[in-house]
């Protein structure tokens, strides 16, 4: 029997590794007493060349986002068969015993934390916060479908198609057949009405609640007067339905962000409590669907994950993962050196020392912008609200210089706040705003500024190079007649003094987000309070269609509209610098993205050597 | 004596609630809470009311002294409420941390005595030699060099360079039986050594110069007269006084051992108390904190008090009225 299985298992690697003919394998299923529909499946795997589960999710991803862009009716459907998912349980099970070996990297790698490494499960409940654990979230959780890694596209992961109908007022989603949770249970639509359900109600007061803003029925749930939204429904237990009263393309972009969670383990949670539930901390309730089960939590160590052989993307081929958790880059980085971790983040000091390790590839990852943000509603200096100003501030700072001396070029000029590596975001219209002193001065004198306040320029990250930038920043300032003194704060201060409006500038970074996105940042709620009724109209436009080359068109206007208004200074792109051992095989795949959004990362199909 | 050891005990009470109030009152000047630490500052989509709404569910909109008052009723049942950051009870946090502490600052503690006087004492027998040219550089070396340079420096060389140690944990996954002590004892040698260090230097010029002064005294004089071998002079007659400072050395800077516990700790990541400090420092997680705190200055105060009744015991003459 011991040596069926094992035979078994070298024959689904040599299918899923195309090793064998087909003729091969046929043989062989056959001999082993593997029926016709198996062998089929190792077939599929196998090959014929363009049905590995790689290529499947590619095809079905690009169906998808055909479906969201509009050519709607046309289901999207991923590649017929190709997929590990659909192996029979047979199949599966062979697939589990080739899970070998154990992975160890930095959790902190693709970021979180609010930009320090992790220390702790800070923010470990991500339906409220959104959490900063994204490396376990990856792992160990699903969600309907994820970003591919450069935001261009979705990956289907629990939806393995979903459908909007001709209005583009109803989205279905059809779940996979064989998605389970780590306890064995199937994944249905009732968890994912769970999920929906609990991010919507007040009482938990989730950041992803305004996702379902044009939902049937959120209304109701928004005011207490129901707990479940009317507009979400599930005829059978592997649909979901949602029925929007306006079109809302940005709905799709945060469904990446909500892990479905279990509703036979979380269900009888109060939503206001759902952070207090034993759920994140437990391990032994700490279930997912995602590729790796939740082992254990060695506190401040590692997070310790086995592979799930039921994993309806496939198998995942490395048996253990340990999300390692540093308090110091340092550190981190002498596991690395040791080869004892095989990915650390880096910071822009330790980055030649990580270039000269011959066993390490240094990529780097857009992760967001570093941003001057201004008070344009400032009542000690009412000029701050004159584009005037805030241009002639982004001209007065010599951003280039900076980039070079301070971030080593690794940290690029941007003209805007979104991806930028996406062609359509590019525009020869959007102002670079090259350091121009004698301009900035003149755009002050025609704003009339004469203020001789001593303004505050907060920033709240402790390195050495975020001290020396804002005060390079203070240097430039106080050329064009801006008095600002750099304070150090991690939150605090800086939040009351936002709180009660009395902040002038902040300095920080914003983590990258889909252009569908922007309005939540710039709107008249935040602490920025920005508004702009041009900007908000053309987002709005944005939001109601689901074709595609429209909806690129009205966010390159929304684009220029904050590229022109200003009302914060894009200063640099920020990177997310990460060292990752040679031995590390990804599959093809990008394993390394921004962090903080849900891209998948295709961990299931990575391999490394020891 | 014992009514003076009730005396003595009896006053760490009050030392231990003006601690608190001390404490408490840092955290709230301190700036930020935890509902500042939980989000971070450039979290798209989060509003102000989203962060009041966490701060109510968290009772951190209630008023400082109401708090205080409310932690203080908890605090003196042994309840210590629950970690904002996890939602376990810091009881649990903190019985799950501290073995892993004990450990290291015991270990320290052990290796830096053993080490200390040994060195001491052959530095005094050896006065003027190489050898006690050698050491006194050290150990004025070891005083010097901050903990956590120490720290990554013993790193760079023995882990990253030599291969020799891990550079991180205190354990590695996966292991099982007898292999857990070899492990354990292999992860600790590195922060074990760094941290016991100072403390070894230390002890080493308090032996030594002890020793030096005891050795030219009259009743060592009278001891070698007796016709007693050196070795036992020095061990017997001369190090018995020589400690009586060393003791006090010893009992003194185990707070600093817990303390430096933080940065060791953290510069090795050893799950420990300390680091467990520092998160606590960096979630604003006050009830945390708050614990530690009281822990830390319990730590001080009773070592301080057996620094006392050590000295009272080493030397009978001592007597605190």
């Amino acid at each position: 029997m011991v040596d069926k299985e094992q035979e078994l298992n070298e024959l689904w690697q040599a299918a899923q590794h195309g090793t064998l003919s087909r003729r091969e394998l046929i043989r062989r299923g056959l001999a082993l007493g593997l029926g016709i529909p198996t062998i089929g499946y190792l077939l599929a795997a196998c090959g014929g060349g363009s049905s590995s589960p790689t290529t499947a999710l590619t095809e079905a991803s690009t169906a998808g986002t055909s479906a969201t862009a509009g050519t709607a009716a046309s289901a999207a459907t991923p590649g017929s068969g190709g997929s590990a998912s659909a192996s029979p349980s047979a199949v599966a099970s062979a697939a589990a015993g080739s899970s070998t070996g154990s992975l160890s990297f930095d959790t902190a790698t693709t970021g979180g934390g609010g930009g320090q490494a992790n220390t702790a499960l800070a923010g470990y409940c991500y339906a409220q916060t959104g959490g900063s654990m994204f490396e376990v979230r990856r792992c160990v959780d699903s969600r309907l479908f994820a970003w591919k890694p450069d935001l261009s596209d979705y990956i289907p992961e629990l939806a393995e198609k979903w459908d909007i109908d001709q209005d583009k007022m109803t989205i279905t989603f059809h779940l996979h057949q064989n998605a389970k949770w780590h306890d064995g249970k199937p994944v249905t639509s009732d968890d994912v009405l769970y999920t929906m359900n609990m991010l919507a109600n007040p009482a938990l007061g989730s950041r992803y609640a305004q996702a379902f803003t044009n939902v049937k029925g959120y209304s109701d749930v928004k005011d207490g007067g129901a707990t479940t939204i009317s507009g979400i429904t599930a005829p059978d237990a592997n649909t979901v339905v949602i029925q929007l009263e306006k079109l809302d393309a940005a709905l799709l972009v945060q469904i990446p962000d909500m892990d479905i969670l279990p509703k036979h383990v979380m269900g009888s949670t109060a939503p206001a409590q759902v952070c207090q539930s034993q759920f994140w901390i437990d391990d032994s309730q700490r279930i997912g669907a995602g590729p790796y089960k939740w082992s254990q939590r060695v506190d401040d160590q590692r997070i310790e994950l086995e592979a799930f052989s039921d994993y309806f993307l496939g198998a995942p081929k490395i048996a253990k993962v340990n999300l390692l958790l540093f308090s110091s880059y340092e550190t981190s980085l002498a596991a690395f050196a040791q080869q004892s971790n095989y990915a650390s983040p880096l910071t822009v000091d330790n980055l030649d020392y990580a270039k000269g390790l011959d066993f390490g590839e240094v990529s780097t990852q857009s992760s967001g912008v570093l941003i001057l943000e201004v008070n344009t509603y400032s009542k000690v200096e009412p000029l701050l609200g004159d584009k005037r100003v805030r241009q002639a501030i982004s001209y007065a700072i010599d951003r280039k210089t900076i980039a070079e001396q301070l971030y080593k070029n690794v940290s690029a000029v941007p003209t805007y706040w979104t991806t930028p590596w996406l062609d359509w975001t590019k525009s020869p219209d959007l102002e670079t705003y090259d350091y121009d002193v004698d301009k900035a001065k003149s755009l002050m004198k025609d704003a009339g500024w004469s203020s001789d306040h001593e303004f505050t320029m907060w920033y709240y990250y402790t390195d050495q190079v975020t001290a020396s930038v804002v005060e390079a920043i203070a240097q430039y300032l106080s050329a064009i007649g801006i008095k600002a003194k750099p304070r150090l704060d991690s939150g605090g201060a800086m939040a009351a003094s936002e709180k009660d409006g009395s902040w002038d500038f902040v300095y920080g970074a914003w983590g990258l987000q889909p252009a569908l996105n922007m309005s939540q940042a710039w709107n008249c709620d935040t602490t920025l309070k920005y508004c702009n009724s041009d900007f908000e109209n053309t987002m709005a436009q944005a939001r109601a269609t689901l074709d595609q080359t429209k909806q690129h068109d009205l966010l390159k206007q929304a684009i220029k509209i904050l590229n022109d208004d200003l009302p914060s200074i894009w200063l640099f792109n920020r990177q997310n610098i990460v060292v990752a051992n040679k031995k590390l095989d990804t599959a093809g795949h990008q394993a390394w993205a921004t962090g903080s959004l849900m891209y998948h990362n295709y961990i299931e199909q990575w391999t490394a050597k020891s | 004596m014992s009514r003076e050891l009730i005396r003595r005990a009896a006053q760490m009470i009050p030392i231990l609630f003006g601690i608190s109030i001390v404490v408490f009152t840092l955290v709230q000047l301190s700036p930020g809470d935890a509902v500042d630490a939980m989000i971070p500052p450039d979290a798209v989509g989060v509003t102000p009311a989203m962060r009041q709404q966490l701060r109510h569910q968290l009772g951190l909109d209630k008023p400082a002294p109401i708090r205080y008052l409310y932690w203080l009723k908890d605090a003196v049942q042994g309840n210590f409420g629950y970690s904002i950051g996890t939602r376990q009870p810091i009881t649990t946090i903190i019985g799950q941390r501290a073995p892993a502490t004990l450990l290291l600052v015991g270990f320290a503690l052990v290796i830096s005595i053993i080490l200390g006087i040994a060195i001491g004492v052959l530095s005094a027998v050896k006065q003027y030699s190489w050898l006690d040219y050698l050491v006194t550089l050290f150990s004025f070396s070891w005083l010097s060099i901050p903990s956590f340079f120490l720290g990554l420096f013993a790193i760079y060389i023995f882990a990253v360079k030599l291969n020799w140690f891990p550079a991180f944990g205190i354990s590695s996954s996966g292991e099982t039986g007898s292999a857990v002590i070899w492990d354990r004892l292999h992860h600790l040698i590195l922060p074990g050594m760094t941290l016991g260090l100072e403390l070894t230097a230390a002890l080493t010029r308090y032996v030594r110069s002890g020793l030096l002064e005891v050795l030219s005294s009259d009743y060592l004089r009278t001891a070698r007269a007796k016709g007693l071998r050196e070795w036992s002079v020095i061990t017997r007659h001369g190090l018995r006084n020589a400690l009586i400072p060393a003791i006090t050395v010893i009992a003194l800077r185990i707070p600093v051992l817990f303390s430096g516990a933080v940065v060791v700790e953290t510069v090795f990541q050893w799950p420990g108390l300390g680091l467990l400090t520092l998160t606590a420092a960096n979630q604003r997680d006050y009830p945390l904190i708050m614990a530690l705190a009281l822990m830390l200055t319990a730590i001080v105060v009773v070592s301080n008090f057996l620094a006392d009744v050590a000295y009272m015991i080493v030397d009978p003459r001592i007597r605190y009225g």
